[in-house]
């Protein structure tokens, strides 16, 4: 049975322009551009199943966006090969483009003044959906977002959560069978940013679509995602399973107390204070050393709490502990 | 046909952001008060008031697609746009057309009324043959404005490009004196250009309501529609291979 997603030896250059200094370098500039090459992704294979929820992670820079862009067909490989749900995506990007789609965080696909359901009933038209599919897709969609009271608000009124969720609803319109999403909760609040990960998730289940996530968010790919390939200055770092990546990479939690009392002590194993001020105090805590359940009770302990979070260490660090690992 | 789809939602959406339209029609106005009054100071018949009444109608309807586009490459929002099953260079001027209809039914009834009151003469018999062609000359405004944004992939910043256009299409296509004021070797050059088509060869029709003249525009108007349409076809090509090359 062929993949949803099978990339081989996946390789792309880019010649960037660069603007030389002084008057003549200007001159030259203007006439012939000089050139230096760029290697955005540099061979990279992996394979993806139908009905997979895969987090493609890595710093800044590491090439999954140019790698994306070459899936959704918008860009030639310099070298290799790919093949998205069967289809050579830059050689076939059209057909390609109404089986796949693609939620950005930070780009939006609905019309600002308008309500979201004027911006739906487009895409039907845009992805050659007729009314009765799509009047069906839309309720369904609708119902599991819940996004009904929504629909008929101009999209300027919305939060930037309650957006997000129409966001997605658009993207999934034409129940596409492959779903590209790049920091999809980026800029959201804690509550909203679980929501539609739940919400992606369930939706790729009750659909069977294969998701390919990519985010800054720890908590984004732990939520959604099955397995998780890493990506680093256009190689691929790794290719497990999340609950392997969890075990060996994520072990250390970054927890905030706000006290009613102005300091607490917590002396245990593995926990490090990094940060201290009156009523706040930040701490580090090695999981395989003290469980997150017995720092909180500490600090109960030590004194009332007016606050808490637990936050996964930032994405670049973990990526750096792959990356010093696979040195 | 889903750029009609797209043009629809565009004119809906012009219709309830309407604050940029009255801010043109105000300017507009100004205008109109201004020139008015310079050409009743000059003894000009009241066809001259009506001239630039349409000149700057079309002018001031333009939607500034060039700057959205621009925006679209500097974000890389456009890389995500291609990969939709409809063009995105057609997708823009469908935009843009639906955009700029709502400001044309705007500030064309705002003008309308103004040069009525400022000249105290109703429109010329003329109008009637000019308002096709105005159209179609906002179309090939559209495209022209496409193009300019295409540019962006390029030279990055399209407004100085945007900026000697601009002035060209106001001196060559007559924005605020008919052509006919100009030396001859001049006007001989300007309708070497597809700028005086564009607005000074329908404008005319204010004050000279001659049909084989609309005719004349029209064919013109067409050919640098269809040649406009071929070479955006062809830069849209090339900047693909330019966001290949370069990267979005």
């Amino acid at each position: 049975m062929s993949g949803a997603i099978e990339v081989e030896d996946l390789r792309k250059v880019f010649r960037v322009r660069e603007r030389p200094k002084g008057l003549r370098g200007t001159l030259r500039y203007l006439v012939r551009p000089p050139t230096r090459e760029v290697v955005a992704v540099d061979g990279v294979s992996f394979r993806i199943e139908p009905g997979e929820r895969v987090a493609f992670v890595g710093p800044n820079g590491a090439g999954k966006s140019t790698t994306i862009k070459m899936l959704a067909g918008i860009l030639h490989p310099t070298r290799g090969s790919a093949r998205v749900l069967g289809f050579v995506p830059w050689g076939d990007r059209k057909r390609l483009a109404y089986r796949i789609g693609t939620v950005f965080g930070q780009r939006t696909q609905l019309w600002y003044h308008l309500p979201a359901r004027d911006t739906f009933a487009l895409l039907a038209r845009v992805y050659d959906q007729d009314d009765a599919t799509h009047a069906r897709r839309r309720a369904e969609l609708v119902d599991a977002f819940g996004v009904g009271k929504l629909l008929d608000t101009p999209v300027r009124q919305l939060s930037l959560g309650e957006r997000m969720r129409c966001e997605i609803v658009a993207s999934l319109l034409h129940a596409p069978q492959v779903l590209f999403l790049d920091e999809p909760t980026i800029g959201l609040d804690v509550t909203a940013k679980a929501v539609i990960r739940d919400l992606v998730r369930d939706t790729s289940r009750r659909d069977g679509s294969t998701v390919l996530l990519t985010s800054h968010d720890t908590g984004d790919m732990e939520r959604v995602c099955d397995r998780v390939l890493v990506i680093h200055n256009g190689r691929l770092l790794l290719d497990r399973p999340i609950a392997d990546l969890r075990r060996t990479y994520i072990r250390r939690k970054v927890v905030t107390l706000l006290t009613a009392d102005e300091r607490i002590a917590l002396a245990m194993p593995g926990v490090t204070v990094t940060e201290t001020a009156p009523h706040r105090t930040v701490l580090e805590v090695d999981v395989d050393k003290t469980p997150i359940e017995a720092v909180v009770q500490a600090a109960l302990r030590a004194s009332r709490l007016n606050d808490l979070t637990v936050e996964d260490p930032p994405m670049e660090e973990i990526v750096q502990a792959i990356y010093a690992s696979a040195r | 046909m889903k750029q009609v789809a797209i043009a629809a939602l565009a004119a809906r959406h012009a219709l309830h952001a309407r604050g940029e339209a009255l801010a043109r029609a105000v300017f507009y106005l100004a205008i109109l008060v201004v020139l008015a009054s310079l050409w009743r100071a000059l003894g000009a018949s009241a066809s001259y008031v009506w001239y630039v009444a349409l000149t700057e109608w079309v002018v001031l309807a333009m939607p500034l697609l060039s700057i959205d586009i621009e925006e679209d490459v500097r974000r890389g929002d456009i890389a995500y746009r291609i990969a939709r099953p409809v063009s995105y260079l057609w997708a823009k001027v469908a935009e843009g057309l639906g955009n700029g209809a709502v400001r044309l039914l705007m500030i064309g009834g705002c003008g309308g009324v103004a040069a009525w009151l400022l000249t105290g003469t109703p429109p010329p018999r003329g109008i009637l043959l000019s308002l096709p062609l105005a159209t179609l000359s906002f179309f090939l405004l559209v495209l022209w404005q496409a193009a300019l944004g295409l540019t962006a992939f390029w030279i990055g910043d399209t407004q100085p490009l945007f900026w000697v256009w601009q002035k060209l299409l106001f001196l060559l296509g007559g924005l605020l004196f008919p052509l006919d004021v100009y030396p001859e070797w001049l006007q001989r050059a300007a309708y070497m250009t597809p700028f005086a088509p564009m607005l000074h060869g329908w404008a005319r029709l204010a004050f000279d309501p001659d049909p084989a003249l609309a005719a004349r525009t029209a064919l013109l108007l067409l050919g640098w529609g269809v040649a406009l349409i071929a070479f955006l076809a062809w830069l849209y090509r090339r900047a693909l291979v330019v966001l290949d090359v370069n990267g979005g």
